[in-house]
Parts: C-alpha cells; sequence; structure tokens
C-alpha cells in the first residue's frame, strides 16, 4: 500500500479515539445543562 | 539465541523480585488517594521525578531506533534523537507554569486555560487521544520487547510481548504512580549502568577510542565522527534545513505544552514534583541524562559500525546494541545486561499504563460520567482501567507489527500540525478553546491533503518531512488564526484567575492590565495578593519594591515572592543557555568518547553552563518555590471545587 495512504490512514484511526473523547464530553456537558434546567 | 549462565539468570532474577515485591512497599500510600495513585501525593524531591523523565525516555524501542540512526547518519544522526532538548526551555517555561495549574494532566489543564464547552470537547478530546496513545505506546513498546526476547532466548513474539509486560502490571496495579516512580529510580540506575559498560565494551572491542576513530577514516568513513555533516542547505540525503526544522521544533518547543508526545508522561512527573523548584530540576535533569545517554550510544554504535559495516538491512543493523551487548559481555555480566533491558522495558510500560489509567479515570470516567465517585471508587477505576489498558495493547501490539513505523510517522505528523497552536496556548492570551481545536480538526484533513492526496494526484511529489511540517504548520494557521480571531476570546474573569495562578510567559498584557485593575496584583512586580482571583483583597507583593533605591544588579540573587513572579532576564539568559548546555553534552560527551578536541572542549561547556545555569535561576526558583507551595493546599482546595461542574455552571451564571 502506498507509504502516504498507509500514513493517513493511521493518524485517522487516532483520531477516533480523540472524537469518542469529545463526543463524551458533549454528552457530559449536555446532560449537566439539562440537569441545571429542571 | 543467547546462552545465559546461573550467574546471568541470578541477576535477571533477583532484579524482576525486587521490582514486583518492592511494588508492596508502596501498596498503603497508592491506596490512599487518587492524588497518590496518580501523582506520588506531588511531593517527591527532583531527582525521582528525574530519574523517571529518562526511565520513561528509555525504553526497548529506543536503542533500536537510535541504533538506527547513527548506523546509517553517523554522529549528525543524534540530531534526530534532540528532540528531548524541549526541556532545555520547558523546565524553566512550561513546566513552571504547568505545575503552578496543579491539573493532574493537560486535558485538565485545559478547562484552566480555557473556558466553557469549547475547553470541555478539548478536555474529552485530549483524554481520548492521550487512552488511545497510551494504549499505542505499551503495544509497540512490546512488540519491540518480543523481538528483543525472540532475539535472546528464540521465544515467539508474543512471549515477549505479554510476560514482561505483565510483570510491570503487577506492580502499577499495586503500587500506582508510586510503584511507576520509585521503580524508574532503580531501573534507571541499572539501565545508566548497562548502557556505560556496553558502549565502553564496545570501543574497547574495535580497540580504543583512536583505534576507532583510526579504523572510520580507513574506511572513508570519517564523516561519521561529524555531527554537521550536512550534505547542503537543501539538497543531498541530509540537509542543513531538516536540522534547523528540528532544531527549531525541540527547542522553540519547550515554550508550549504538548508540543513533543513525550510532553505528556513529563506533565505528569511535573505534577508529582515537591515544588516548582523540583519540577524544573527534575524535567532538566531528566532531559540531560537523556542527551548523554545517546551520546555514549552514539560512539557504541560507531564500535559497532566499524565491528560489521555494510549491513543493508534496516531489521538487521537496528539490533546492534544488544548486539554489542550479548555478543561482547562475560557471563554474569550478560544477566546485568538482560536486567537492564528488563529495566528500561518496564520503565517506560509502567509509566504508559499508569497515565493512560489517570486520563480515564480523572478526564473522562471523573468528569463526564461519575462526578461524585469516591476517592475509594477512582482508585479502583484506576486499577480496573490499567488492566483494561494492557489487554488493549496486547491486541493492538499483534496487530501493528507490520505498520508500526508509518503509525510512528503518522503521529509525527500530527504532532507538526498542532506544534504552533501547542505554544500559542501557553503564550498568547486572545488564542481561545475554539481556536485550538479547529486547529486539531483542521489537521487532520490537511494531512490527509499534503502527505497522500494532492502527491497522489501529481499536484506535486512527496515532500521530505521537514517541508511537511512547515507546509502543514502554514495550513493549520490558515484554519485556526481565524477562527481565534471570529470567536470571543475567553471570559477575562477566567484567565485573569488563570494568570494569577500560573503566572505565564508571552503577551498576556490586556489580562495582567485588568488583573491590576483590579488591586490583585501590582504592577511591575506581579505580586499576586493574599487570595485567589475575583477576590477583593488588594495586592501586597510590590511593598518591598516600592521602599528599594538600590540599583538592580545585573543578575539578581535575591528575590521576594512577588518578584519572583515576574519574567525577568535572568529567565531569558536561562533559555537561552539551556539548549546550548543540552546541545553541548550530547555532542560533547560522543566526541569525547572518542577523545576528540572539540568534544573535551564541548563537554566541559556543559558541565560549566550547567552550574552557571544553576546560579542565575536557583535564587529565583526559591523564591517562587517557598511562597507558591504555602498557597498550595489552598489552591488545591479551589481546584477540586473549581473542576467540579456544579461550581463551574453556578460560577458561569453568576
Amino acid at each position: 500500500m502506498d507509504q502516504g495512504l498507509v500514513t493517513v490512514i493511521g493518524m485517522s484511526i487516532a483520531y477516533a479515539a480523540s472524537f469518542l473523547g469529545m463526543a463524551l464530553a458533549w454528552y457530559g456537558w449536555k446532560k449537566r445543562h439539562q440537569e441545571e434546567g429542571e | 539465541m543467547i546462552h545465559f549462565s546461573a550467574l546471568d539468570w541470578f541477576w535477571a532474577g533477583a532484579f524482576l523480585l525486587l521490582m514486583v515485591g518492592g511494588a508492596f512497599f508502596f501498596y498503603r500510600l497508592a491506596r490512599r488517594s487518587e492524588s497518590d495513585f496518580f501523582l506520588a501525593g506531588r511531593r517527591l524531591p527532583w531527582w525521582l521525578p528525574a530519574s523517571s523523565v529518562f526511565s520513561t525516555h528509555t525504553a526497548t524501542d529506543t536503542p533500536m531506533w537510535v541504533t538506527g540512526v547513527i548506523y546509517a547518519h553517523g554522529y549528525r544522526g543524534l540530531w534526530y534523537t534532540f528532540f528531548t532538548a524541549w526541556t532545555a526551555i520547558g523546565s524553566f517555561v512550561s513546566a513552571r507554569i504547568f505545575r503552578r495549574s496543579l491539573a493532574y494532566s493537560q486535558a485538565e489543564w485545559q478547562i484552566m486555560r480555557f473556558g466553557g464547552m469549547g475547553a470541555e470537547l478539548l478536555r474529552g478530546w485530549l483524554a481520548g487521544w492521550q487512552v488511545f496513545m497510551n494504549m499505542f505506546i505499551l503495544g509497540w513498546v512490546g512488540m519491540a520487547m518480543g523481538k528483543v526476547g525472540a532475539l535472546v532466548f528464540g521465544w515467539p513474539v508474543w512471549v515477549g510481548l505479554v510476560f514482561p509486560t505483565l510483570i510491570t502490571a503487577a506492580y502499577t496495579l499495586v503500587a500506582g504512580y508510586w510503584g511507576v516512580v520509585m521503580g524508574d529510580f532503580l531501573q534507571g540506575i541499572v539501565a545508566i549502568f548497562a548502557i556505560l559498560v556496553v558502549s565502553l565494551v564496545g570501543i574497547a572491542a574495535v580497540g580504543g577510542p583512536t583505534e576507532l576513530g583510526g579504523r572510520l577514516v580507513e574506511m572513508g568513513e570519517a564523516w561519521r565522527m561529524n555531527a554537521f555533516a550536512f550534505t547542503g542547505l537543501f539538497s543531498g540525503d541530509f540537509p542543513a534545513a531538516w536540522f534547523l526544522t528540528m532544531l527549531v521544533i525541540a527547542v522553540v518547543g519547550g515554550f508550549g505544552m504538548g508540543t513533543s508526545i513525550d510532553w505528556y508522561p513529563e506533565a505528569q512527573r511535573i505534577q508529582s514534583a515537591g515544588s516548582v523548584r523540583d519540577a524544573a530540576y527534575g524535567i532538566w535533569a531528566g532531559g540531560a541524562i537523556t542527551l548523554i545517554r545517546n551520546g555514549f550510544w552514539a560512539a557504541s554504535i560507531l564500535a559497532f559500525f566499524v565491528l560489521a559495516p555494510g549491513i543493508a538491512d534496516v531489521a538487521d543493523y537496528e539490533l546492534g546494541w544488544f548486539r554489542l551487548g550479548f555478543e561482547l559481555l562475560p557471563a554474569g555480566l550478560i544477566g546485568v545486561f538482560f536486567a537492564a533491558i528488563l529495566a528500561i522495558h518496564l520503565s517506560t510500560i509502567s509509566s504508559h499504563l499508569n497515565l493512560g489509567a489517570l486520563y480515564f479515570t480523572r478526564d473522562l470516567f471523573q468528569r463526564y460520567l461519575s462526578p461524585n465517585a469516591s476517592e475509594k471508587t477512582l482508585v479502583r477505576v484506576g486499577r480496573l482501567v490499567t488492566a483494561v489498558l494492557l489487554l488493549g495493547s496486547f491486541f493492538y501490539g499483534m496487530m501493528m507489527q507490520e505498520i508500526t513505523q508509518w503509525l510512528i510517522f503518522a503521529l509525527w505528523l500530527m504532532m507538526a500540525g498542532i506544534w504552533l497552536p501547542n505554544i500559542l496556548q501557553v503564550v498568547w492570551w486572545r488564542f481561545n478553546a475554539w481556536g485550538y481545536l479547529s486547529a486539531w480538526m483542521a489537521n487532520l484533513g490537511v494531512a490527509w491533503l499534503v502527505v497522500w492526496i494532492l502527491p497522489a494526484f501529481g499536484v506535486f511529489p512527496p515532500l521530505p518531512d521537514y517541508l511537511q511540517f512547515w507546509l502543514l504548520m502554514a495550513l493549520g494557521a490558515l484554519v485556526f488564526l481565524p477562527t481565534t480571531l471570529m470567536t470571543k476570546p475567553e471570559e477575562m474573569d477566567h484567565l485573569i484567575r488563570y494568570y494569577l495562578q500560573t503566572r505565564p510567559i508571552g503577551w498576556w498584557r490586556p489580562v495582567h492590565a485588568e488583573a491590576v485593575r483590579r488591586g490583585l496584583i501590582d504592577e511591575g512586580t506581579g505580586g499576586v495578593g493574599e487570595s485567589m482571583a475575583g477576590s477583593a483583597a488588594p495586592a501586597s507583593g510590590g511593598a518591598a519594591m516600592a521602599g528599594s533605591a538600590a540599583p538592580r544588579p545585573f543578575i539578581k540573587r535575591t528575590w521576594t515572592a512577588a518578584e519572583a513572579e515576574e519574567w525577568t532576564r535572568e529567565d531569558w539568559m536561562v533559555i537561552v543557555l539551556s539548549p546550548l548546555v543540552m546541545a553541548a553534552f550530547m555532542i560533547g560527551i560522543a566526541s569525547l568518547l572518542l577523545l576528540q578536541p572539540g568534544g573535551i572542549a564541548m563537554t566541559l561547556f556543559a558541565l560549566v553552563g550547567t552550574g552557571v545555569i544553576y546560579w542565575i535561576i536557583d535564587p529565583k526558583l526559591r523564591a517562587v518555590s517557598a511562597e507558591y507551595e504555602q498557597r498550595q493546599a489552598k489552591y488545591l482546595e479551589e481546584l477540586e471545587r473549581g473542576v467540579r461542574w456544579e461550581e463551574a455552571v453556578a460560577g458561569k451564571e453568576a
């Protein structure tokens, strides 16, 4: 496989974990704001 | 396969017993609190974080890639290893700022520096990234141990991957960061001993330093002894432009946080230090010892080159240092050498197991899933996650055998795209959470474009890595600078709170002016009032200066705590001198081992320079630390309140 392609695929795998963490943060933020609203 | 005598087995076994058995001494300390399990209670003297920095920087794969670059490029390959020199400036700038923030992790620091939802998203982003990164590092370091196990004992690779890591997990699970840092100290001593002995034995095997130099000249390879043997400014296989890029990344990166992948484990060492002074010296000494180690390794690899020239396969010559040890050391010392290999493996594995668990426990579980979890629950979760990371690393290690080098390259590229934002978040008050987050996201797309899409479609040829770095940085700036300037600055209350606690370097004038206007600090001295930001208490720190009419000495050696808060010429002297000293240590030791006159001069310069740095900065660091440590307990109490959701939301509404 092309070296550049493998590189960016590897990079994208690492980014997936960051997106998951960010999604969890967003969920936590929304949940807290809803609780404050109630 | 290497033959082990009974004495060799004894040394290797005794070392393992010491590592695992020693952990139980710290079991009671680790279970006391989250702070003990992850930061050893924030009270370590500087030499423990220093040994931990060195040990963590020395993994099983490190001798392989250092051997690889020195065998291929000679002493100029040492510049590949110079990224550790972020500690030169970082020790006195970013470490000082980060230690004062009291954040457990880099992810936690994000919500101190930035505010609102953007900061929360950043914290989640960095925590997710670090959980993955630590598992990834565990996998690749574990694979390196698997290869060593195959070389030494003929084991299948998975045996070396799994069993040494399991031993490490035993004491990391039991003793947390206490076990890590105490283990690192012992492992560091064993590792340094082995590196010195193998290097000297390797040089002796050629016939000594003079003979080694002479043989390289005879072979027409004298350039290998010159760390500055570049092939042109932009041309050839080792252009000076590449060297300058590496130099900038390493040295200037010390102003930022996260400019090197190593920052993240070192952030834990910074926070575990007993004071700002301990943190600064711990990081500096750890970095300097690591660079000195590289000098020793480099000399021994030149010896290996003379003994075994012309090896074409990278996988073969990368094992050069291991071959020197196993083939040249006498029976008995081989066991010590193997214990040293275990030591460098264990220290890295333990650090990353504990660090990955920290990011999950503190930054994801406690923050977003269970904010009211008890200390007992947090320690339990920390242990559970340590075990999960361990299992994940086995899986990952076996999966990535073929793509490791490209993944490492990918991670380097990732650091390239966010290198500048990592500095801006420290030095520029106006940089905000959305700018930083956009830099991370843009980096992915920009890297796809620069590294693969545009070269694949013939828009331009694949670029050398140093040009990719600058292009990625420029294209990323086209995204994060407009994003920053088109979104609001962080709330001034939030910025003042952060400013007073950490006293950052750089462009913070508007925040400083507002803090002065509110009576929280005095103009000129920057002395912090008795209370934290938000308090109405006036500052008193400048009183000592007000009545002083004596001219300021060129190098000031008597400081009040208020004066020491300021960034002054003493800091800048150290900032300039420190990278030169570190470079001189690395190149000087490597040259000294070949008895080159330049090596003696550079090593002397490095030793004297170290003394000068200490003489200039120590009074100031003592003043900062003494005052700050008195307030630390109160800061910690405020920090614990500040990171809870209820307080954050209430504060925002107020």
